[in-house]
């Protein structure tokens, strides 16, 4: 199997057969379009992305360099409901590595990735009052009490005047 | 002024905060503009205590603790001075509105302002701290972190104040730009330290006092200049309302002539517009102190109104009224918000005169930087990221937007709340093709409305072709206004749910009809005035729906000439669901076998006027149906059963549960006519252990069985079926006269099966 060489930003250099590296997208693209694949030990720099998440990536990649390219591609429309177990358990990481995860994965196009990582961080934001939210991200939050007021109320509020104008019809 | 710049830079390479700074990412951008911190003398130690509660853990993988601090603290710094630009210029659009309106406030606040200012020197900077723990943590927390930098060099203040002052004094457009051009990294520094820093270092009260002081002074010349450009140029607030503020490639582009006044006043904006904020808290909290200085109630006028005004761009300038109650949360603190913003205006108007130069001074400044980069100007007059944390920052917009997409409508409302950047990507149109409300907590009118209003903007006739499905459930109901807008606002709408909406009327969903051309799944649920489906009757010739899928459960005004209109305009149906329409009879029935010839799926349960005549009708759909349920549809026996079974042999799922005229007569032809039998439900059937058998052979297929309440199964029939149907998953043999052995035969025969019983006995 051709090995292909993956160079992080901060220069290591990270063996990898090639099917493996193919699970992105944007070096697929590398190694087929643009020839480098007939090369012999091709060397692909990848400036964005530092060892220590290339490492995580190339970990994931080797675990799903066998799904099937259709069943994951194809649900772009409503991705998929539910994350497998190896996959909640790659993604326990601290908050700051997850979201290295997701631009990586966004850079290298590493869809299944992207899309499993950005659902563990939606699961982080479902269920949780703005307050939480902006805790749990260290958001700071950028509205003025004044114009809070006018943002669109939370549609959980229940309005009493209103049901009872409900009930009239 | 601008060609300090280059002469000042190699002394600040000395500076160890500069050059800690200058590694990072977040100075990078700024390489060439010196840290607005790095020309005082700052203890390194001190700023190691800081690095330590650095907020970004993790996110700057491989930098050494002092570089993040750098970076946040430059960040912070960068961030706070342009919030006191963006404010400023903020303020300028929002003066602007409201002055006509408010004239009177502002002649007032213009007397208070200034006797504020006399005020201001003695202003105890500790005391604020002391206040500092009002309820408000988001300001509260950059105004620790910016009181504790000025606490830590109070020598750089005391020597520079009269200089500074003297300069914003007399270069006032000078002073202007020097604090509008810190503005990229006092904000960054916010951003850094803004949940970085909760403690307050003891400090040297004196130094902060005349950071402030100074800063006032600034603020209210780089105001005044703000304000004044605003003057003249009234058609420009239109363009900055359609621009989000912002700020990050503030540094870039203009950055080199603005730097010079930064070097005069290095900390210039900071300490002020945080505290700033923060005192707009205090005052908020005290209502009637007015020990406020003239920069406070300033920058409170430029805190409030600054933060306030980009929801312009939102399409809320609308909604506020230039009243002052309509600038604030609640009643009592209220009123110092009115009275700051008011004199904010005053400010604003009476000063333009003498201030005329000074804009002049500062829009020359920046002539070079490029469209948009100048001091003055608005900071959102540039398009560009908005600020939400270190986490998200650094995601792009794309991620952040994917990351939404997991969550549903109510979710999507609540991360709106979160932040103006999570606010401008939540309602990404992209994220709103299904608009899913569920729950009786929320007022379905009132919601949609919401959501439109924030989609479509205000214009009332705006629409959102994007918007596919929406989907009212578990009680979210809408009434005959809510599915006007619906219908108005969504054209291009394909699903449709309406669960229990009682509220609607034929009238509205025949308009909806007509108007969503391409409604193709209806599901009116519960909508109990419904008495039809139709588009338009007076439009010639008549328009056939798209309906592929009709649910009328429980539509209860639904007869046979409502479901003859029914299926004559919607051909295409191929799931329709009629249960409990318990006016609906055979007359009615027959129908929609010779209208809908491709139906697939058809449920009657619960209509009990349905016979075996309708079943003879329902024949007629011959293979293509698949699907029948004449659940409880006591007057149905083995005469209609065994017609459907002869005729429509595809038969996948079958419920006959409660037709207790259904035996086993009908039951043995129903297995031999249709072996794809998959789910078969008979519960309360005539049903014995022969017609058990008889399926048992013939429908290897199965894979779900209800034998609920069969009184006359014993443990032969269960065991045959057992045997046969290996891949059976659900057996019900609630209340069935079945013994512990026909359930061991079941358990292992069918391994995955799932058995319903109620014998207490089996384990």
């Amino acid at each position: 199997m051709p090995v292909v060489k993956l160079q992080s930003s901060d220069g290591e250099i990270f063996h990898t057969d090639s099917e493996t590296a193919k699970c992105s997208s944007t070096i697929k693209t590398l190694l087929d379009d643009c020839g480098l694949e007939a090369e012999n030990d091709p060397l692909i720099p990848l400036p964005n992305v530092n060892s220590a998440i290339l490492k995580k990536v190339l970990i994931w990649a080797k675990h799903h360099r066998n799904d099937n390219e259709e069943e994951t591609g194809g649900e772009s429309a409503r991705p998929m409901v539910d994350i497998s177990a190896w996959d909640a358990e790659f993604l326990a990481m601290d908050q700051g590595t997850l979201f290295e995860l997701i631009l990586a994965a966004n850079y290298l196009d590493i869809r299944s990735l992207l899309n499993a990582a950005c659902m563990t961080v939606a699961n982080m934001i479902k269920g949780h009052t703005a307050e939480e939210i902006r805790k749990t991200f260290h958001i700071t939050n950028d509205f003025s009490p004044s114009e809070e007021d006018l943002l669109p109320k939370e549609p959980e509020v229940p309005e009493e005047d209103e049901a009872t104008e409900y009930g009239d019809i | 002024m601008s060609h300090k710049t280059s002469s000042r830079r190699s002394s600040d390479l000395e500076c160890p905060l500069a050059s800690l700074g200058r590694n990072s990412n977040a100075v990078r951008d700024h390489y060439h503009h010196p840290h607005p911190l790095s020309s005082s003398p700052l203890d390194p130690q001190a700023y190691k205590m800081m690095s330590r509660k650095s907020p970004n853990p993790g996110m700057d993988v491989g930098e050494t603790a002092g570089e993040q601090a750098a970076a946040s603290s430059t960040a912070a710094a960068a961030a706070v001075l342009h919030m006191v630009q963006q404010k400023a210029a903020t303020f300028e659009l929002r003066g602007r509105h409201s002055r006509p309106e408010q004239s009177s406030y502002a002649a007032h606040s213009t007397a208070s302002v200034g006797r504020h200012a006399k005020k201001s020197p003695e202003l105890p900077a500790p005391a604020s701290r002391n206040v500092a723990p009002v309820p408000q943590p988001r300001n509260f927390l950059t105004l620790e972190h910016v009181l504790q930098f000025g606490a830590q060099r109070p020598s750089w203040m005391h020597g520079n104040s009269a200089d500074t002052e003297d300069s914003s004094d007399n270069n006032a457009g000078g002073g202007g730009a020097g604090s509008g051009s810190g503005g990229p990294g006092g904000r960054r520094r916010a951003q850094g330290g803004r949940c970085s820093v909760p403690t307050v270092l003891s400090s040297n009260g004196g130094g902060s006092n005349g950071a402030q002081y100074l800063l006032d002074k600034k603020m209210e010349s780089l105001y005044l200049g703000n304000a004044l450009r605003a003057l003249p140029l009234g058609a420009e607030a239109s363009q900055y309302q359609n621009e989000r503020y912002y700020l990050e490639d503030y540094s870039s582009g203009s950055g080199n002539e603005r730097l010079p006044e930064r070097l005069h006043h290095p900390r210039t904006s900071s300490p002020s517009e945080t505290s700033g904020s923060d005192r707009y808290l205090l005052n908020r909290s005290s209502n009637s102190n007015h020990l406020h200085s003239k920069g406070q109630s300033l920058s409170d006028g430029l805190c409030n109104l600054g933060r306030f005004s980009p929801s312009l761009d939102q399409g809320y300038a609308t909604l506020v009224s230039p009243s002052p109650t309509g600038h604030h949360s609640s009643g009592g603190p209220g009123n110092v918000t009115n009275s700051t913003t008011a004199s904010g205006a005053g400010i604003m108007a009476s000063s333009t005169p003498t201030t005329t130069p000074r804009r002049g001074v500062s829009s020359n400044g920046v002539g070079g930087g490029g469209p948009g980069t100048a001091i003055g100007p608005p900071p959102w007059n540039r398009k560009g990221p908005f600020r939400c944390g270190p986490l998200f920052d650094r995601l792009p917009d794309e991620a952040v937007v994917r990351i939404f997409s997991w969550l549903d409508s109510c979710e999507l409302c609540n991360a709106a709340r979160v932040c103006r950047r999570f606010e401008h990507l939540a309602w990404r149109p992209v994220l709103w093709k299904v608009i899913s409300l569920r729950g009786e907590h929320l007022n379905g009118d009132k919601t949609l409305k919401m959501i439109f209003r924030q989609l479509c903007g205000q214009s009332c006739n705006g629409a959102c072709p994007e918007v596919e499905r929406v989907m009212l459930a578990d009680g979210c109901r809408i009434s005959d206004k809510g599915l006007q807008l619906l219908t108005r606002r969504c054209p291009e709408l394909t699903h449709l749910q309406l669960q229990t909406c009682v509220g609607v009327s034929n009238q509205a969903l025949v308009e909806a009809l007509t108007k969503c051309s391409n409604l193709q799944h209806l599901d009116v649920t519960g909508c109990s005035q419904v008495s039809s489906i139709s588009p338009n009757p007076h439009v010639e010739p008549p328009r056939r729906l798209l309906l592929q899928y009709l649910d009328l459960t429980d539509c209860m005004a639904i007869d046979d000439m409502g479901l003859k209109i029914v299926v004559k305009n919607c051909p295409q149906l191929v799931y329709l669901y009629l249960r409990r329409c318990i006016q609906i009879t055979d007359a009615g029935l027959k129908f929609v076998p010779s209208f809908c010839v491709s139906l697939k799926e058809l449920s009657v349960s619960d209509c009990l006027n349905i016979t075996d005549f309708g079943l003879y009708e329902l024949a007629k759909l011959g293979a293509a149906l698949r699907y029948l349920s004449v659940a409880k549809c006591e007057r149905v026996s083995d005469a209609g059963l065994k017609v459907i079974a002869r005729r429509c042999y595809k038969l996948r799922y079958l419920n006959a549960r409660g037709c207790e005229a259904v035996s086993d007569d009908s039951i043995t032809v129903l297995a031999r006519s249709c072996p794809r039998l998959r789910a078969l439900d008979i519960g309360k059937c005539d049903v014995s252990d022969a017609g058990l058998r008889a399926l048992a052979e013939s429908c290897p297929n199965l894979k779900k069985l209800s034998l609920r309440s069969c009184d006359m199964i014993t443990d032969r029939g269960v065991q045959c079926i057992a045997y046969y149907c290996r891949g059976l998953q659900q057996l019900n043999i609630q209340d069935c006269p079945v013994s512990i052995e026909g359930y061991r035969a079941v358990k292992k025969y069918c391994k995955r099966c799932i058995i319903e019983h109620t014998n207490p006995g089996f384990c």
